[in-house]
């Protein structure tokens, strides 16, 4: 499903996304009153409301979930959505993306799971943002352009700023070291900032662990098969293009500037410490 | 001997076909993009409901909630080889 176009583009210029697991699921059970599943798919207004199917399912039931355990989301679903609820603002914060750690229901249990697994999960590397938040992620422009490459996760909140930029060990063929950048905001403009993120993006990107297959290849993963081809060419894709050094990242379109580069924002070359000097 | 020269109607008609075999086999189709990536990765995740409604109120952007399991290699979804994630759907 998310690999439709008109899928994904949709949700990715209208709609907010949250991967729910288990343990956040059973935190607001009652919410929802019952926890989502694996493969479930839930539609919410802005204010946090479930959106029911306009049409019922093959057995006549108007239902809330979606996906292969309900209702299909199709385009049209998506655009019903998106009539009633537009977006009104291009509005984005650092705090939103920021990976917590909260107490669940069960006893010992904390939602969402850790950095480090969703990391794994994403198939993406993470960055650990140590003191003070640097400028650039608090630009829409920059984290429009930069957040959806990275998990981010707050380490240290005082000290040096530094943001260290991690791979987790899931899927890491031997040899290939966790650590792929450690960057000092204060000593870079926004534009060599963001190309040093580019950087670290694509050097995960040309080891990029591939989808778990073996789940194709069970039994329970049968009626997923459909889409097995398109799933192993993406997953070779990412990987000769990110090699070749023109995979785009999440929201680019060949041959676009950095928004915040062309408006010339951020600071001055040459009036911060650089490391090399 | 005078060459004969072509009539200028094949002329073009030859510079006609060239372009379109050029057209054909040096430019295939979707060549105007590289693919970006899969698809998932270009939403706007967010770790937590509760960010969810802080952007949703922010922004008037409806929610897309999708469950999903991790599970441990040697269960159902074993991994082929050690480059392979065990994240799943």
């Amino acid at each position: 499903m998310l690999s439709k176009p008109e899928i994904h583009t949709r949700l990715a210029e209208n709609f907010t996304g949250l991967r729910l697991d288990w343990e956040q699921g059973n935190f607001y059970g009652k919410k929802f009153g019952f926890i989502p599943g694996t493969g479930d798919q839930l539609l919410l207004t802005p204010d946090g409301e479930l959106i029911h199917s306009e049409k019922p399912d093959n057995s006549g039931k108007v239902k809330v979930i979606y996906g292969r355990n309900g209702c299909d989301t199709t385009a049209a679903v998506l655009d019903g959505v998106m009539r009633k609820h537009p977006v009104k603002s291009q509005a984005l914060k650092f705090e939103w993306f920021l990976w917590p750690q909260k107490p669940a229901h069960r006893p010992g249990g904390r939602y969402p799971v850790p950095h480090t697994a969703i990391a794994g999960y994403a198939r993406l590397p993470y960055v650990i943002v140590n003191g003070s938040i640097p400028a650039a992620l608090e630009n829409p422009d920059f984290l429009r352009w930069h957040v959806r490459q990275f998990i981010w996760v707050r380490g240290k909140t005082d000290g040096e700023s530094r943001l260290a930029i991690r791979r987790v060990s899931d899927g890491l063929k031997e040899g290939l070291p966790t650590e792929l950048a450690m960057l000092d905001p204060a000593a870079l403009s926004w534009k060599e900032l963001g190309e040093a993120l580019d950087q670290a993006w694509l050097t995960y990107m040309r080891d990029r662990p591939l989808t778990a297959r073996g789940y194709l290849e069970n039994e329970h993963g049968k009626w997923m098969r459909g889409q097995a081809a398109q799933m192993i060419t993406e997953d070779d894709e990412v990987r000769f293009r990110a090699a070749a050094g023109n995979l785009l990242a999440p929201g680019r379109k060949a041959g676009q500037a950095p928004p915040y580069a062309v408006r010339g924002r951020g600071p001055v070359p040459g009036t911060q410490p650089r490391n090399s000097e | 001997m005078k060459t004969p020269s072509l009539p200028v109607a094949s002329c073009r008609s030859i510079r006609l076909l060239l372009g379109c075999f050029l057209a054909v086999f040096a430019c295939p189709a979707g060549a105007a993009d590289p693919p970006a990536v899969r698809g998932a990765d270009e939403l706007f995740w967010v770790p937590t409901l509760e960010q969810a409604l802080d952007m949703g109120k922010a922004t008037g952007r409806p929610l897309f909630l999708m469950g999903y399991s991790l599970v441990p290699n040697g269960s159902t979804y074993t991994k082929l080889g050690s480059d392979y994630c065990t994240g799943v759907f």
